[in-house]
């Protein structure tokens, strides 16, 4: 059988096999006593925009993307009070799917929780602080502008329903000029509109409100010394076999004297 | 011996200037594995992958590394189709989980690093299963089949029945009906897998402008599929590529040109995979995160794992009897209203209630349960596992059996074979999936097997 004779290779070139096994069991040894348990932190915050929508996940994904990109990292360090020899941990996010919710993360060692919840901390109130503030008076513009844009566009749809080819009909000349007024009108308010889409404060003005504080879990997340120690196993077995394999192939290529790709 | 016995009686001597495809995808894992480390020092552990992940998917890595040695001294259509999916469609996600975590498939349901260490953990084990089932077999490797005798080749009907095939695809042709029973008697697809057995076989039989048919073939199949939204094309074609080409010369070899070329279409099959998906809904535009969701099947496969209680309600043997009884057996009337798994696994996750073929033709989807999630949902991890170990050995004992005096009938029922294996075994939509194709197109294809074996290749020419 094909497979004995695997084990066979194996059993040829046991020496290299058992010290690459070997040194990824000690490597694996070293692993799980030296890892420090990790515990994750975590918060939760509630980020929504009355002028983009009540249920729009953009803003959120905003909020995840700038904190992932690690630009907001100087500001949220020098709020936290993390010194020069302090380490800000890697902070996550997380949107909760077809939600505003945004989970904001890290996984750090007992003995950095307090920094972590701190960096936490730091990192919400940079998020509230450097975004545009929602302000009612301009979600009220916005508001306004989108509902008169929308009549605009409804009556659009009648003047093209009710005017084909856009020829008016016969004895209603006196209409044109008027008509053309209101165009104008028209094309001036949805400019105005769209320059007001544009504003930052339209795009990413917020309301941040914290859901839970930053918390640390009770038990350590990630993977026990025992968990550890098995993925070495793996690691050591599979790894000792490659190299065993490619041992051989080797010597088969010196024997032969030539080449294989 | 595994060494000194394969590689003089595996392969004919010209296909020693060619590289194995082995080699190739040990620099891809070597690859892959960077990405994993540079990914998790750059990025940290999150939700989904743990440290403990990343340590498993060290020793992932490191397990293809050493089926990727051993399939290199003894080739194996299956061991190498294999390590190929473990590499781009588990491995390779890994390294992009860690990058970018999230995951459509993820938020189906409660998941969690524990639930990914464990599918990845099944993996392993399921791809040691698969390794010892192709492997328990004496070790006499595989003969290269291919005619190198002159031989007339006639291409006339294949490409007239591809022709026929495509045209009735069209939705301006023919209504659904009609193209649901078109599609299984003028099925493309078989015929062009038929085409590329031809070109492998007969290579040195063909002219220069049939070749230049059956490569225009291909290339239309992709912009084909392409065009009416399959994401998969160019992947397909690949595939199949592989199967022909293990069944004819016993090892997939190919020049150095052509590894440039391969690497060079990853970007244009990314290209067709974004234009394939703009295709299908042109409202959501161009999202990349679609493509690492197609991609992962480690999300598939974790997550049918993960929730499999819950999924048991139609993963299980007797709904699969059900399904295949109203998809399969009983035209235009239905006796237990049970669609099939793929189908009603969204239902599922969706909560809808009750699971009925009208919901599904509603709301139509289907969800890949791959192997190995499908393996553990319906047997459990332990005697999936063995399932899989027996299932394994039962395809390299039918690919062995596969000997007909006639060499095109050999080469096409092996590479159905591995077909079978890469995409309904690999790939699972669940068994009741492939029991209701299989009696669609068993016929057919019996018909266009025995057609093309006595028309394709007659006379010898006489110079």
């Amino acid at each position: 059988m094909a497979i004995i004779n695997f084990f066979s290779i194996i059993w040829i070139r046991r020496k290299l096999f058992f010290s690459v096994f070997s040194a990824a069991l000690i490597a694996g040894l070293f692993v799980s006593i030296l890892t420090p348990k990790v515990y994750e932190v975590a918060m939760l915050a509630e980020v929504r925009s009355d002028t983009i929508g009540p249920f729009s996940t953009f803003v959120p994904w905003t909020i995840m993307q700038t904190l992932e990109s690690g630009s907001l990292n100087s500001k949220i360090i020098a709020k936290a009070g993390i010194g020069v020899t302090g380490r800000l941990p890697k902070l996550r996010a997380k949107v909760l799917h077809n939600t505003q919710l945004v989970k904001l993360y890290t996984f750090v060692p007992a003995s950095e929780i307090e920094t972590a919840v701190n960096a936490l901390l730091a990192a919400y109130e940079v998020i509230r602080d450097g975004f545009p503030a929602q302000s009612d008076a301009h979600s009220r513009k916005v508001s306004e502008m989108l509902q008169a844009a929308n009549r605009l566009n409804e009556s659009k749809k009648n003047i093209d329903l009710n005017m084909p080819g856009g020829r008016l009909p016969p004895g209603t000349e006196t209409l044109s000029r008027e008509l053309s007024d209101w165009v104008r009108g028209l094309s001036e308010m949805l400019s105005e509109y769209s320059e007001l889409l544009q504003e930052p404060r339209t795009r990413y003005a917020l309301g941040v409100n914290m859901v839970s504080p930053p918390e640390a879990e009770t038990t350590p997340i990630g993977a026990s010394p025992a968990q550890t120690f098995a993925a070495f196993v793996l690691l050591g077995f599979f790894a000792g076999c490659a190299v065993a394999l490619w041992a051989e192939d080797r010597a088969d290529i010196d024997k032969d004297g030539k080449g294989r790709s | 011996m595994l060494g000194p016995l394969p590689r003089e009686g595996l392969m004919p001597v010209d296909d020693r200037k060619g590289v194995d495809f082995s080699s190739f995808l040990l620099l891809v894992n070597l690859g892959i594995t960077a990405a994993i480390i540079a990914c998790f020092l750059i990025k940290g552990p999150n939700d989904y992958v743990n440290i403990r992940s990343f340590y498993l998917s060290l020793a992932f890595s490191a397990q293809n590394f050493c089926f990727l040695f051993a399939v290199r001294r003894r080739p194996d259509p299956f061991v190498l189709l294999m390590v190929i999916h473990a590499l781009f469609f588990y491995e390779l996600r890994v390294a992009t989980l860690l990058w970018s975590p999230f995951s459509i498939v993820f938020v189906r349901n409660l998941f969690s690093a524990a639930d990914l260490n464990f599918a990845i953990l099944f993996v392993m084990a399921a791809n040691c299963a698969i390794f010892l089932g192709v492997n328990l077999f004496p070790d006499h490797g595989l003969r290269p089949l291919q005619v190198r005798e002159k031989l007339s080749v006639r291409l006339g009907v294949p490409v007239m029945l591809f022709a026929f095939g495509v045209l009735f695809n069209l939705s301006s042709v023919a209504t659904a009906v009609i193209r649901g029973y078109a599609s299984i008697v003028f099925n493309y697809e078989y015929v062009l897998l038929f085409a590329l057995v031809i070109y492998a076989l007969y290579y040195d039989s063909l002219v220069r402008r049939q070749r230049i048919l059956i490569v225009c073939m291909a290339v239309f199949f992709v912009i084909f599929r392409t065009a009416i939204g399959s994401r998969s094309a160019i992947l397909t074609l690949f595939f199949y590529i592989v199967c022909v080409w293990f069944s004819v010369r016993g090892r997939f070899m190919l020049a150095k040109k052509t590894y440039l070329a391969l690497v060079a279409a990853v970007p244009i099959a990314l290209v067709l995979f974004l234009a394939a998906s703009f295709v299908r809904a042109p409202i959501k535009g161009l999202q990349f995160q679609e493509l690492l969701d197609r991609l992962g099947l480690l999300d598939m496969s974790a997550e049918i794992m993960a929730s499999r209680l819950q999924y048991g309600g139609v993963v299980n043997v007797a709904h699969y009897f059900k399904s295949v009884i109203d998809s399969g057996l009983t035209p235009g009337f239905n006796l237990f209203d049970a669609p099939k798994a793929a189908n009603a696994v969204s239902a599922i996750y969706t909560a809808m209630p009750g699971i009925s073929l009208q919901i599904v033709r509603d709301n139509y989807n289907s969800d890949m349960m791959t192997l190995y999630g499908e393996a553990c949902a319906l047997l459990g991890p332990l005697a999936g596992w063995a399932g899989i170990l027996i299932a394994a050995f039962l395809f390299q004992k039918i690919y062995r059996s596969c000997v007909f005096a006639d060499t095109f009938k050999t080469v096409v029922s092996r590479t159905v074979i591995l077909v079978i294996f890469h995409t309904y075994f690999l790939g699972s939509f669940g068994i009741d999936w492939f029991i209701v194709d299989f009696i669609r197109s068993a016929a057919p294809f019996i018909a266009l097997f025995y057609l093309f074996s006595r028309y394709v290749r007659r006379t010898l020419v006489r110079v």
